[in-house]
């Protein structure tokens, strides 16, 4: 029998100033995924974000061994979200440079590059267990994801990232929706289709650097993608899509947080996860503008209503 | 083909900026030719038809004056300039299976996007900005429909949508591929008024059209080709039963085949 009055308080925002201030920067790291989600779901980009999640692996395992190699603990944040980055990059180029120069097809591309960063990074980890330098037992967070023995200061971070991530969508908010919906439209009157596609890959790849600490780099495309999933059954508009996304994002990440929170040994992401995806089911049959029960009964008010 | 110029400046006195002048246009699609050494000049105003089979490089055409794909060769002019710098001047009409009508967008939404590049960067959709989007669904007699999720319209209805973001642009040029592509007769009747609407106004509207028997009820001027220049002119005079067998028939495909 567990106790579960620990949650509820940790939930009311009853813990420690650490604890609330951990949950509030997970919240806004999934308010940013479930924001940059949309478009990477509208846009049909949910593969390409996996295998740059992936490809972040061999990223983290570099920054840890060039960290020490300079005398810095391997598990200082900013040498890992580097490393994390550089190799995400070079999947992402990886990945357009099959498509665009060999005739395999995109899927294949992808497919294959996610393996074989990630293989990297497994073989890399391997290599870091041999170094002795201590410490190295804590790269297995970036896997699943932990908020446990997350500082104050990383939080903070995430949250201020978070921000300057939702800020940048909303600033090119109307062009995304153009090129998500129609892109030759878009480009045969002059938008930069190439810039705001690249525009969503740096935004993707934000968050999934950014996610890294709390989520881990296996599970953070669920959190990228379910939310945006979910929000699809509510609304029939891009806006409100947003906004109910990034509430989906901002709930699934806070509740696994809380979570995490009174068991620290359950993986953070994969908490997430899972709340996201309840979220999700519920929203499939129960959405107001497109869920399965609305449709079955009653689908001809709904839609005047919406 | 350079007479039409030095005769239209004899007629006329000054030179006439045609409103689309494509000269020796190539397209190729991985070694395959789509398109090849297409010359025409269009005319200032007017409806033009794009006849010609499938698989003629009716598409292509229109996507390479709008550089959406690549030109193996030749130019393209909108007005005189190069696309790049004419982009206010011209509306573009896609097929309408190239888009997912499942996307989260109202009918007014879609429309909204013709005025985004007029709205500019950085700045959020106003009330104005629905109102006129609504003015525009109106021209196409949908503005009962502004609300709706585009995938619950019909075939037609979506056509039109498409029509009144294009209108939102306030072009001079209209490029429309396939627009009357499996649309009902109201669709039809609307769509051939806001044509002869905007050449009234004095725009030029030029349709990739499949569908031979309306051509002569719909356009004034018809360019017939099959991966290549067949003909083009005054539809009275030019889509005779000669140009349309010199189009289709068989022995021309012989020959252009490969």
């Amino acid at each position: 029998m567990t106790d579960l009055s620990p949650l509820v308080s940790i939930l009311l925002l009853q813990a420690g100033y650490n604890t609330i201030v951990v949950m509030l920067g997970a919240a806004a790291l999934g308010a940013a995924t479930g924001i940059v989600g949309v478009f990477a779901m509208l846009r049909r980009r949910a593969l390409v974000a996996d295998a740059v999640a992936h490809a972040t692996l061999p990223g983290v395992a570099l920054g840890f061994i060039v960290a020490v190699t300079l005398g810095f603990s391997g598990r200082s944040l900013p040498f890992l979200m580097v490393g994390a980055a550089l190799t995400a990059i070079l999947a992402a180029l990886s990945i357009q440079w099959i498509t665009n120069r060999t005739r395999l097809t995109e899927d294949t591309a992808i497919a294959s590059v996610l393996a074989t960063f990630f293989a990297l990074g497994i073989v890399l980890l391997t290599v870091i267990q041999t170094l002795k330098t201590g410490g190295q037992a804590g790269l297995d967070i970036y896997l699943l994801g932990a908020t446990a023995g997350m500082l104050r200061e990383e939080a903070i971070i995430l949250a201020l990232f978070s921000l300057v991530v939702a800020l940048a969508v909303a600033a090119i908010f109307k062009e995304l929706t153009l090129i998500s919906f129609d892109a030759d439209y878009a480009r045969a009157h002059g938008f930069p289709v190439r810039l705001l596609d690249l525009a969503i890959l740096a935004l993707v790849l934000a968050v999934v650097v950014i996610g890294l600490r709390v989520v881990g780099l296996v599970l953070i495309v669920a959190l990228l993608i379910t939310p945006p999933a979910a929000a699809r059954f509510w609304t029939n508009h891009t806006g409100y899509m947003t906004l109910i996304s990034a509430t989906i994002g901002a709930a699934s990440a806070y509740f696994g947080a809380a979570i995490s929170a009174v068991s620290p040994d359950t993986p953070t992401g994969a908490v997430i996860v899972l709340v996201a995806f309840t979220i999700l089911l519920f929203s499939v049959f129960f959405g107001s503008a497109r869920g399965i029960v609305v449709r079955a009964f009653g689908a001809r008010q709904w839609r005047g209503a919406s | 083909m350079l007479a039409p110029f030095p005769s239209n400046r004899v007629s006329s006195g000054i030179m006439p900026i045609p409103p689309l002048a494509i000269r020796d246009l190539s397209v190729q699609y991985g070694g395959r030719t789509a398109l090849e050494n297409f010359t025409w000049t269009a005319p200032e105003r007017g409806l033009v038809a794009i006849v010609g089979p499938n698989g003629a490089g009716k598409s292509s055409l229109l996507k390479a004056v709008l550089d959406l794909v690549p030109k193996a060769g030749g130019t393209a002019e909108i007005f005189g300039k190069p696309v790049s710098e004419q982009r206010d001047l011209l509306a573009y009409v896609p097929q309408r299976a190239s888009v997912d009508w499942d996307f989260p967008a109202t009918a007014a939404d879609v429309v909204a996007m013709g005025l985004y590049r007029r709205i500019g960067w950085l700045k959020p959709l106003r009330a104005a900005d629905h109102v006129s989007a609504k003015k525009y669904l109106d021209m196409v007699g949908l503005s009962e429909f502004a609300d709706r999720q585009i995938g619950a319209l019909s075939g037609g209805q979506q056509q039109r949508v498409f029509l009144a973001r294009a209108l939102a642009q306030a072009a001079k040029l209209f490029l429309l591929d396939e627009p009357f592509a499996g649309v009902d007769a109201v669709t039809e009747g609307v769509m051939t008024r806001v044509f002869r609407d905007l050449r009234d106004a004095g725009s030029l509207v030029i349709a990739v059209h499949h569908d031979l028997s309306s051509v002569k009820d719909i356009f004034d001027t018809v360019v017939l080709l099959n991966r290549e220049f067949i003909a083009g002119g005054p539809v009275a005079t030019t889509f005779t039963p000669d140009n349309i067998a010199r189009t289709y028939g068989v022995p021309l495909s012989l020959n252009s085949g490969q």
